[in-house]
């Protein structure tokens, strides 16, 4: 399996001289996979890039700021709103101040008083709880059977088809990409993927000629299965893989690969 | 920020207040259409909402990391509405080295007008292959298409220019981490 990496050569300042396009994103894809290969083990690339990437960050600030549309904060505001309402997380009651009320003078009745509400702040923080999760598990099923039904119409419109398969850091773990005619980013549905951290995602790459382009996170369907709409078009792809990456995504792969698949 | 990670909204709306406007002038300048360019900033926005946890202190600016995250969503708007093989037409003024639209209007802030200073002192030449990589997404190879100049000579312009910025902004820059 193409995995993307190549052998590292040593420092020189034909690779140097790549830096900066590395750093504005500039290099084609052979340029980007030998830079890649280089840059983990050459302390003077990784500060040149660090450098430029602070450089590049600092352009936009030279533009004329432009107002939006009245709306655009309306929208977006809404949107934020909805994303708590669904969210319907448990809110948290205050502690009972158990020492106070046994200073009181009905000492016994205050204790089973406090029991009594620390018992329904239990229960409640409980429904609560129940409810939030079947709450996710209900929009996971949603997306799973969102996805299986875009599978079902691309292979019905005569879609092209590729199955991916688990490394050794996901024996169990495969995949299929769908390529619907009628859209022009892929499909992606990985099932029996391991769990991941908190601070993990699985993204998904497009590799073309040895460079790992970044194609997108992929969403939760069910506890082990995942879904995603490539970002990347799969023209001149050789290979599509998962890797595990922080929270996010990240602009190239950091973490292993846990399934790939020729095209 | 902080607020921002236990998802409170009102540091949301501060957060929109005080970015909205660059982020918009930086999606207009990619993707050339005002329409498209909201999207983006809609975009960008519920992404830092959502996904808050992402932006690490140490790591740089907020506002740069709003920005980065505008500038990939924008681009990747741009490659997908460009057919294989394609250039975008950009707007004349990012490919015309002598635009001084956005030179003019740089009295905003002490910082901005440090890096409207730097960016004077390269050549027209060196700031229009900065420029168009940055706001055209564009890759050595397609400037040098672009251009009708040598491959060698498009990365050592490019080198040449990001380095004199370095030496002049080196105060101003938080790395931005050795990985993206």
């Amino acid at each position: 399996m193409n995995d993307g990496r190549r052998q590292a050569e040593q420092h020189s300042e034909e690779l140097e001289e790549l830096a900066a396009g590395y750093a504005l994103e500039a290099l084609d894809a052979d340029d980007t996979a030998r830079f890649h290969a280089h840059f983990d083990g050459c302390d003077r690339c990784r500060d040149l890039v660090a450098g430029f990437r602070g450089i590049a960050a600092m352009l936009p600030e030279t533009l004329t700021p432009v107002s939006p549309s009245p709306t655009l904060r309306d929208r977006l505001l809404a949107e934020a709103r909805r994303d708590l309402d669904q969210a319907a997380e448990p809110v948290p009651l205050a502690p009972i101040p158990l020492d106070e009320r046994r200073a009181t003078d009905g000492r016994a009745q205050s204790a089973l008083w406090a029991l009594s509400l620390a018992a329904l702040f239990a229960v409640t923080l409980g429904f609560g709880y129940l409810n939030y999760r079947l709450q996710q598990q209900v929009a996971r099923q949603a997306v799973a059977l969102d996805a299986q039904a875009l599978v079902l119409q691309a292979v019905a419109a005569g879609g092209r088809q590729w199955t991916l398969n688990g490394t050794a850091d996901a024996p169990g773990a495969a995949g299929l990409l769908v390529q619907d005619p009628s859209n022009t980013r892929p499909l992606l549905m990985i099932h029996d993927l391991p769990p991941l951290g908190q601070q993990q995602s699985y993204q998904a790459w497009v590799i073309a000629g040895g460079a790992p382009l970044q194609a997108g996170l992929l969403e939760r369907a069910t506890d082990t299965a995942y879904v995603a709409r490539l970002d990347r078009s799969l023209d001149s792809a050789d290979t599509v893989a998962v890797t595990v990456e922080p929270a996010g995504g990240s602009h190239a792969p950091t973490g292993p690969i846990v399934v790939a698949g020729r095209l | 920020m902080a607020l921002l990670q236990q998802r409170d909204l009102g540091a949301f709306e501060t957060l929109y207040d005080r970015h909205h406007r660059v982020t918009l002038a930086l999606a207009y300048r990619v993707v050339g259409d005002f329409e498209a360019a909201e999207d983006v900033v809609q975009e960008t926005f519920l992404a830092a909402w959502r996904q808050s946890e992402t932006y690490h202190h140490a790591r740089g600016r907020v506002r740069s990391w709003l920005l980065s995250i505008a500038r990939h969503r924008a681009i990747d708007r741009l490659r997908r509405a460009r057919p294989p093989g394609q250039l975008v037409e950009l707007d004349p003024s990012v490919v015309d080295p002598r635009a001084t639209d956005v030179l003019e209007a740089a009295e905003e802030s002490a910082r901005r007008d440090r890096i409207v200073q730097a960016l004077k002192t390269l050549s027209d030449e060196q700031r229009q292959t900065v420029e168009l990589a940055y706001y055209g997404g564009l890759t050595h190879k397609e400037i040098s298409e672009r251009t009708s100049l040598p491959l060698g000579t498009v990365k050592g312009r490019m080198r040449l220019a990001m380095d004199k910025l370095r030496l002049a902004l080196a105060d101003l820059a938080p790395d931005e981490g050795g990985r993206a």
